[in-house]
């Protein structure tokens, strides 16, 4: 039977392949929305990493989760070091974890930090040590793959945040380790000590024009952000305000903001959706159209299949299998189609040095996609179907075709 | 092989039943219904094929009363017992010869029987056709495929609804020749529905032939 409705289905080539496209189509928009969805979440979950604040200068929220906690944006400024002691003073913080922004190599952001901040996404080293001294550097898997850079190696960073910035030819990095890869954040970052971010740009601003003094640097030392875990639940209603009610500092909380983030996100993500809806209820028109006319087209064929002892719901079946044979050849091309779409936004996000959808494989949401077919091809086929169970045989069989 | 007692037929709205004289067919003979249009000549064809329920009297097809036969059990047994060539042969465009062959025992719910169908393919001479659409067959080798198609499942009787209707006078002695041909070497009865003179003239000679007119 199966054969034989795969015969029937490619009896009218163009109207099947026509179906199948605008099928395909629909099911690779959900594809890639389903993927996407879970993969961005995912990540996001991956890079948040237990961290519960951010803490930074005064300024957006939103801003400075996602340069803290993502590296995708500019920070809001930065804040006096002396309040990394003061966070730590606080019984409700477990760990605060400074990062320095501001300079870049080959548009991979340099961080100075402690290497708390590499055991906070439980990372490893894949080559090397961690940093024991200014200027020197751990680089991220796709930092060190990128770079072609090896422990021992020296280089040199770029004022800014971007790729385009005017280097510091004369503060030479050293390269001491390599991390291996976590597919988080830390995979596309440059992590060195704090320190040599204050030697960098102490440096650069007293060569430049203005040639502003820093003679008391100890005590004006700044960080750029600061990533907060608390001790306990009840820091989530006190910190935050404690932090805000401080001069110049603002705190972002990474869930609140990511959610917010996601809803932002969401309304494209139902546009997508959407469009893959409309793109899926065409394709079910077309095939319970396609199904209708197969059905009159061959309404002898079927009285004869009745006349040499189908019973009528075998007759019935064999439309209903065109119709599940077209769906499942589509949901296989979309499910294909959707995880290249994926991938082809992953390498377009890896060239921009974004955010990492996570590692391609199958997500549980995905098995909606053949069950979305089926259900579509059964809806398209019932009434086709029943038409056919119905038939007059008859009167076909003495009609001329 | 055939009988009937009191059998009639009442269409919904009709005016009256079509009413058929009791009849009785012995093995080995067959049947040549005569009848002008609208005589009951398709009428009685479905009720043997079991496509019309039995209302009023009986009806006995190859030692089954079909009036006893549930719907389901009435496909089975047509599948089984019944080959069917139609008037306009219905060969599916979508098949080649040999898969329209291999219908009657997927409509079984079978799987094909390429043997038999050789068989049949050679016993008619259309061996060479197996792999052919039929678009691609003259009137004379679509026929001979529609009747291969009807001998497939080795049928106690077999149904021919006008098998001359547009055939020219040398295509319908052929086609004649070609159910006695195959009905002999299967062993199989034919029942022959048809109103043309040529058929008649030509089966009304033969002393293994009944004629009923309706």
């Amino acid at each position: 039977m199966i054969r034989l409705a795969w015969k029937y289905l490619w009896a009218s080539p163009l109207t099947t392949a026509l179906n199948l496209l605008l099928l395909t189509l629909g099911l690779a928009a959900v594809t890639f929305v389903l993927r996407t969805s879970a993969q961005v979440e995912a990540g996001l979950k991956r890079d948040l990493a237990g961290i519960d604040l951010v803490v930074g200068a005064k300024g957006s929220p939103m801003q400075i989760m996602l340069a803290g906690v993502f590296h995708l944006d500019a920070p809001t400024g930065n804040i006096p070091l002396a309040t990394l002691d003061r966070l730590k003073q606080q019984p409700l913080v477990a760990q605060a974890v400074p990062l320095s922004l501001g300079d870049a190599f080959r548009g991979y952001r340099i961080v100075g930090t402690t290497p708390d901040y590499i055991e906070l996404y439980g990372a490893k080293l894949g080559q090397g040590a961690a940093w024991t001294k200014p200027m020197q550097a751990v680089l991220g898997a796709e930092v060190a793959r990128a770079s072609g850079l090896k422990v021992g190696e020296r280089f040199a960073g770029s004022h800014g945040l971007g790729a385009s910035g005017g280097a510091h030819g004369d503060h030479l990095f050293e390269v001491v380790g390599v991390l291996a890869e976590s597919g988080s954040v830390l995979d596309r970052l440059v992590l060195t000590d704090l320190a040599s971010v204050w030697e960098v740009h102490e440096e650069h601003h007293a060569g430049e024009a203005h040639g502003e003094a820093h003679e008391d640097a100890d005590e004006q030392r700044e960080t750029t952000l600061i990533l907060v875990r608390y001790r306990s639940p009840l820091a989530a209603a006190m910190l935050p305000r404690w932090v805000n009610a401080q001069d110049g500092l603002q705190s972002a909380a990474p869930a609140l903001e990511t959610a917010r983030l996601m809803r932002l996100v969401g309304a494209g993500t139902e546009v997508l959706r959407g469009f893959g809806i409309v793109l899926l209820a065409a394709a079910g028109l077309s095939v319970w159209v396609a199904l209708l006319h197969a059905v009159r087209a061959r309404q002898g064929d079927l009285a004869m299949l009745r006349m040499l002892g189908a019973p009528a719901s075998r007759v019935a079946a064999l439309i209903a299998l065109e119709a599940l044979l077209l769906a499942g050849l589509a949901a296989v091309l979309g499910l294909l189609a959707g995880h290249g779409l994926v991938a082809l936004l992953e390498r377009l996000l890896a060239e921009r040095q974004s955010l990492r959808l996570g590692p391609l494989g199958w997500s549980e949401a995905e098995w909606l996609v053949p069950l979305l077919a089926g259900a579509l091809a059964l809806l398209a086929a019932a009434w086709p179907a029943w038409r056919a169970y119905r038939l007059d045989v008859t009167t076909l069989l003495q009609a001329p075709r | 092989m055939l009988a009937w007692q009191g059998l009639a037929h009442h269409y919904a709205g009709a005016d009256k039943p079509i009413r058929y004289a009791d009849f009785a067919l012995g093995a080995g003979r067959h049947l040549l219904l005569r009848g002008a249009s609208g005589s009951g000549k398709s009428t009685l064809l479905a009720l043997l094929a079991g496509l019309l329920r039995v209302q009023q009297g009986e009806l006995n097809v190859a030692g089954t009363d079909l009036a006893s036969l549930s719907p389901r059990a009435l496909d089975a047994w047509r599948g089984a017992t019944l080959g069917v060539v139609p008037q306009r042969l219905h060969l599916s465009e979508a098949l080649t010869v040999a898969e329209n062959l291999a219908l009657p025992a997927l409509a079984a719910g079978q799987g094909a029987d390429p043997g038999r169908a050789a068989e049949l393919l050679a016993a008619l001479d259309i061996a060479e056709l197996a792999g052919r659409r039929p678009h691609q067959l003259s009137v004379g080798q679509a026929q001979r495929v529609a009747l291969a198609r009807a001998l497939m499942r080795r049928p106690r009787l077999v149904l021919a609804d006008e098998p001359s209707a547009n055939l020219d006078d040398e295509h319908t002695l052929h086609m004649l020749a070609l159910l006695l041909d195959a009905a002999e070497r299967e062993g199989c009865t034919l029942v022959i529905a048809s109103h043309d003179a040529r058929v008649v003239e030509a089966l009304s000679a033969r002393d293994d032939v009944a004629e009923m007119v309706l």
